[in-house]
């Protein structure tokens, strides 16, 4: 990988830039030191010439090292954050339902982002000034070993007092990352839900209670850094008692005639640089400690476990026959949460067209999500074509089927990439066709760029029917052999719901299709109908024999029909 | 419009143009003025003594080469010794002071922000993205109090300190003077070589960042479809790319900063040389006594620490710009709905609802939306409006609730038109089920309870009950009290209409608004919760949009709403049997969901 290149490198370049700065200052220290014992100006020159040189290796350096480190750190955040999308991809939707937008923010923006690649990269800094300050202080020890020890010391001091101030500090530090963190995001959620507390006119409401909170936090954080703020005080102290300890020691031993003046001068010149390092390393590690927990956060979904289990190699899926079976399955979303599905066994012929009915909450999603192994079930077995599904990778499974979501996720980028999404080869002519099909034509038609208009995060600017009807356009695109329709037309008006509904007939022929609907007129057409009930398989036959039944799916038609 | 910004009109000198960039927050910082001065003079203090501790080294250092012996050099040792502690406490002062100003200030500028969204939705974030603009503001939010705090006093120090040492070099001997004076100057300038380029960069790199930050949240997002579609390796391969943009974006910043700082670290060095040369030079020729020489390199050394310092805050202004231009943008925004009048303490006007010859587009150069609409809903009457999508049903809603304002014609409500009533006084009337349901992230209760803040946990439940939502918040692992995702993203759309009906019934407001509030309802449900609602004993004044005949049919009369006008007016059973807009809608291809004629048409068609 990259990384230990890109580490080493930044060190090396990091080093040079000090080794000049030191350097320059031990010939220009020299350079005095000869011009007071009466040198003439020919002894000095070569000095002079030396310390400009090495001013200019520098400036070399330092540019370099700019656009290397801009390279490395985006290099490495590029790296992290396609890792983190995998392992989003890994997770699931059932994952990412979980999350907040701004936590999922968090951790694949502002984790990866501000933080990573500085983290890797202070590594890199404190190696850095580490080397440097052993280097100029082993230098002070040589020109007089009194004051290198003195020198030496107070460094070596404020070398280690960032790693005592934030051990002392660790457990109130947390406090940024429980509350602080928090409390941003929820000025976010409320920001983004801002329409809604204006219609119950509850914006100026939640404002009184977030505004508490957020100056009580301030409040607090004020507090906390006021401690922190003494050891930086401290800090400050033991550099300056070392400089003044260094010159003194060394203008007193002077005029005693333990130390020459060209000793005295190198010191004079160096001893601010035995404590620049630890400065640097603590204001690096500052910035760092108020931005862990973003990081914290990032590395955690990398090591969560995903919902399926992976088969390490899966054999081909290439021509299973479309039929569906479920064994006995049973599925929590989580362990103390209600079953919600509890022992459902079914199986659907190949070409079949089959409906599942219930109440919300009854399961039917729940169905969809495991068929499409988002989730694997806690028990029971799902087969395609006879095959059971956790014996296939994921991909292969997806393969197979066109979703049809209840609540399609538009991506913020043209309608043609929205679709295109499902089939990347498809024509122009694929396209008008399926928008046609879909009755997703007519807004085509009223957009301003047709095709090519960009819709909003979230289809922002696309209603709740339109957004279905690309989701269906979709799935027509996308052409494999399983089809769910997830309560595919519930936000669509009558009018162009039986224009959908001829669209689906199309996209059923010859297809195994699974529909949920809680809308019955959508279940024309079915082959067979099963009622789920609280995660369980209740009923199953046709229109008629269920009609018959006066059990639980007549119940519904009944409501439906308006009684 | 960053962009805009930092390649039009901004041209001025370095410091100047910070300073111009920044002035839009000016008036944030109004109230901490006396702590932003503080901190810049502290920071001051700091430098300063800073400067004198290390020349009052060089001058013992300077004694002691000359030969002063022990006793003669104490005093000065005793300066150096007892300048440390000064030192010390007046930098842990200064971080005390930036850090106070730090989080009030970001405390300050979140609540403002919040104010502002609160004046300027739902208009103004119509065409953006919803959340780019909210997480984009807190994070320019932080941008700038870490600038304004940590970053800008060293302006000040950059200007003093380099002018104090510089008059030092000049008393020393003006040749001294005169050598250094180039090398401060022509370091000053650095930022300002390449400013336009870092404006240019860091606005560029920024709107990158964004939009990269955009996408992969987008991407996240739709991992269901994106997973579905089979799409993962083509959205992985599409964020390298976007990254490699950004690296050739980055990296040509990084070698100008890298520059710029060469630049500013080895004009430095070389006024060091060129101080120490022309002091060698002057001592050989008896010009200035030995001693004065490590005084003289000293003074050089230290009109510099600033300024270095400086081009580091230099190095980040592009991006601080363009956090600022875009915070500054938010706070000038006009709102588009504002309180015209004060609020009053006149009887709720019966609630009788009017829209009278209304107008209007959501923006001068968007097409106009209602081209005239006349409609009336008299007190405890249920009038649905029904259209095709796009037909302006929402946006008559929107009008009611006065999110936007109307262009032409009047909304009125007890014959009160709804501008001479405040936002909040209009908006209490009223209770919402809307079409996008936003559940915040708090638990199911305090969701609910929005509703009515002051309503108690029994209430609450009782309206949960009346919207059939009891049972599956029970089975909820926390029950009540389970906390639901932002966008209320663990709950299915079924169900997070119910908490939005039990809302909208907690509230029990005269002026009831559905927004398509039960598509995602089983039919059971829907009729069920339908006559709760509406045949509540309060009998609201309910204005319905609806798509189902079932959900219509509860409607004493119907609204068809074409082409920005309301073109019929009735009972459904009227309209349905008249040859107009109303029966081509219901009878389409397939002769749908009709449920009154469903036994004789089509048995499965219930």
């Amino acid at each position: 990988m990259t990384e230990p290149r890109a580490l080493l490198g930044t060190i090396a370049l990091g080093l040079v830039v000090a080794g000049a700065r030191v350097g320059s200052r031990i010939l220009l220290a020299v350079a005095i030191a000869r011009t007071i014992d009466g040198g003439s100006w020919g002894t000095v020159a070569p000095f002079v010439a030396g310390a400009v040189a090495l001013v200019l290796v520098r400036a070399g350096a330092t540019t370099v090292q700019g656009a290397a480190m801009a390279g490395a750190s985006v290099r490495l955040t590029a790296d992290l954050r396609i890792r983190l999308v995998r392992a989003v991809f890994r997770l699931g939707p059932g994952w990412v339902g979980r999350q907040r937008t701004g936590e999922l923010e968090a951790v694949m923006v502002d984790g990866v982002e501000k933080l990573d690649a500085y983290f890797r990269l202070f590594l890199a800094k404190v190696v850095t000034a580490g080397i440097t300050a052993v280097a100029v202080v082993a230098v002070v020890f040589a020109i007089d070993p009194v004051v290198g020890s003195v020198v030496g010391g107070l460094a070596l001091v404020l070398m280690l007092l960032p790693s005592i101030e934030y051990r002392a500090l660790g457990p109130r530090m947390r406090f940024w990352s429980t509350s602080y963190r928090p409390l941003a995001a929820e000025f976010v959620d409320n920001l983004q839900g801002m329409s809604t507390l204006k219609m119950f006119g509850v914006a100026r409401h939640r404002a009184a209670e977030l505004f508490r909170r957020s100056d009580d936090l301030c409040e607090a954080a004020i507090k906390l850094v006021n401690v922190s703020a003494i050891f930086w005080g401290g800090m400050a102290f033991i550099a300056g008692a070392g400089i003044a300890a260094g010159l003194t020691i060394g203008a007193l031993r002077t005029s005693s005639g333990a130390m020459t003046s060209a000793q005295l001068l190198l010191v004079l010149l160096l001893v601010g640089e035995c404590f620049t390092p630890a400065r640097e390393i603590h204001d690096a590690m500052h910035l760092a400690v108020w931005g862990m927990s973003k990081v914290d956060r990032a590395y955690s979904v990398l090591s969560t476990a995903g919902p399926v289990t992976e088969v390490p190699s899966p054999a081909a899926a290439e021509g299973l026959e479309p039929s569906i079976e479920l064994d006995d399955v049973r599925f929590r979303y989580d362990p103390s949460a209600e079953p919600a599905l509890d022992g459902v066994s079914l199986s659907i012929r190949a070409g079949e067209t089959v409906a599942i009915v219930g109440g919300s909450g009854a399961g039917k999603t729940t169905m969809a999500s495991l068929l499409l192994r988002f989730f694997d079930p806690q028990e029971g077995a799902i087969r395609i074509g006879g095959r059971d599904v956790g014996s296939m990778s994921p991909d292969q499974v997806r393969a197979m089927i066109a979703l049809v979501p209840q609540d399609t996720f538009l991506f913020h980028e043209s309608i043609r990439d929205n679709l295109l999404l499902a089939n990347p080869g498809a024509s122009q002519g694929d396209l008008d066709r399926v928008a046609r099909w879909s009755n997703a034509d007519e807004l085509v038609d009223r957009l301003p760029l047709g095709f090519d208009t960009v819709v909003g995060e979230r289809g922002l600017r696309v209603s709740g029917g339109e957004r279905q009807r690309i989701a269906i356009a979709r799935a027509l695109l996308k052409d494999a052999p399983i089809l769910v329709l997830d309560e595919a037309t519930s936000s669509v008006e009558v009018s162009s719901e039986a224009r959908i509904h001829a669209a689906l007939e199309r996209l059923r022929r010859g297809r195994t299709t699974l529909v949920i609907a809680h809308r019955l007129s959508t279940v024309r057409g079915a082959d067979r109908i099963l009622v789920l009930d609280r995660g369980r398989l209740v009923e199953q036959g046709t229109h008629g024999e269920l009609l018959e039944r006066r059990g639980r799916y007549a119940q519904l038609v009944a409501a439906q029909a308006g009684g | 419009m960053a962009t805009v910004a930092a390649t039009g009109e901004r041209r001025p000198g370095a410091v100047r143009g910070l300073v111009l960039s920044l002035r839009p927050i000016a008036g944030l910082l109004r109230p901490y003025r006396i702590w932003v001065v503080g901190a810049a003079l502290l920071n001051l203090g700091v430098h300063l003594l800073t400067l004198a501790s290390i020349v009052a080294g060089s001058v013992l250092v300077g004694r002691a080469l000359s030969g002063a012996t022990t006793s003669e050099l104490m005093p000065l040792v005793w300066v150096v010794i007892g300048l440390v502690m000064p030192i010390a406490l007046v930098g842990w002062l200064e971080v005390v002071v930036a850090h106070v100003l730090s989080f009030r200030l970001l405390n300050d500028l979140r609540k403002t922000l919040y104010e502002r969204f609160r004046q300027l939705a739902p208009a103004y974030f119509l065409r953006r993205r919803s959340g780019d603009i909210a997480r984009v503001a807190m994070a320019d939010a932080e941008i700038l109090e870490i600038f304004t705090s940590h970053l800008a006093p060293p302006l000040l120090v950059a200007f003093v300190v380099p002018v104090v040492a510089l008059v030092g070099l000049f008393v020393l001997d003006p040749w001294l003077g005169v050598a250094a004076l180039p090398f401060v100057a022509a370091a000053a300038t650095v930022p300002s070589w390449l400013l336009r380029r870092a404006q240019d960069q860091g606005a560029r790199l920024r709107d990158e960042l964004g939009e990269l930050g955009g996408d992969v949240v987008d991407i996240a997002q739709g991992t269901r479809e994106v997973l579905t579609a089979g799409a993962a390796d083509r959205m992985i391969g599409r964020i390298g790319a976007k990254h490699r943009t950004i690296l050739g974006v980055s990296v040509a910043n990084g070698w100008r900063s890298g520059f710029e700082q060469a630049a500013a670290d080895g004009l430095a060095a070389l006024a060091v040389v060129a101080v120490v040369v022309t002091a060698a030079l002057l001592e050989i020729h008896g010009g200035i006594p030995a001693s004065d020489l490590p005084v003289a390199t000293i003074l050089a050394v230290g009109a510099f620490l600033p300024l270095t310092a400086l081009t580091s805050v230099m190095r980040d202004v592009g991006q601080v710009a363009a956090a600022a231009d875009r915070v500054h943008e938010l706070l000038a925004a006009e709102p588009q709905v504002r309180d015209l009048v004060a609020d009053t303490t006149r009887h709720a006007p019966v609630p009788r609802v009017e829209f009278r010859s209304v107008r209007f587009g959501y923006a001068p150069e968007l097409p106009e939306v209602l081209h005239g609409v006349d409609l009336a809903i008299e007190p405890g009457e249920t009038l649905a409006l029904v259209g095709r999508s796009g037909a302006g049903k929402s946006t008559c809603a929107s009008l009611l609730l006065r999110l936007w304002d109307i262009t032409d014609g009047r909304v009125a409500i007890g014959g009160v038109d709804v501008r001479d009533m405040t936002q909040r006084e209009l908006r209490s009337m009223m209770a919402v089920v809307p079409q996008d349901v936003y559940l915040f992230h708090t638990s199911v209760m305090e969701n609910v309870r929005l509703g009515r803040p002051d309503a108690t946990d029994d209430d609450v439940r009782a309206a949960g009950e009346l919207a059939l939502a009891t049972e599956f918040v029970e089975a909820l692992p926390d029950g009540w009290h389970t906390v639901v995702g932002e966008r209320g993203s663990t709950l299915s759309g079924g169900q997070r209409q119910r908490l939005a009906i039990a809302r909208a019934l907690l509230r029990d407001a005269p002026i009831l608004v559905m927004d398509e509030a039960v598509g995602n309802l089983d039919a059971e449900s829907e009729q069920a919760i339908q006559e709760g609602l509406v045949r509540a004993a309060s009998r609201p004044t309910t204005l319905l949009i609806a798509h189902r005949p079932s959900t219509i049919r509860i409607a004493d009369r119907v609204a068809v709403l074409e082409g920005g006008r309301v073109v019929e007016v009735g009972p459904y059973e009227e309209l349905r049997s008249r040859d107009g807009v109303m029966s081509r809608l219901l009878a389409s291809p397939g002769g749908i969901i009709d449920p009154d004629d469903e036994e004789s048409t089509d048995p499965i068609d219930v």
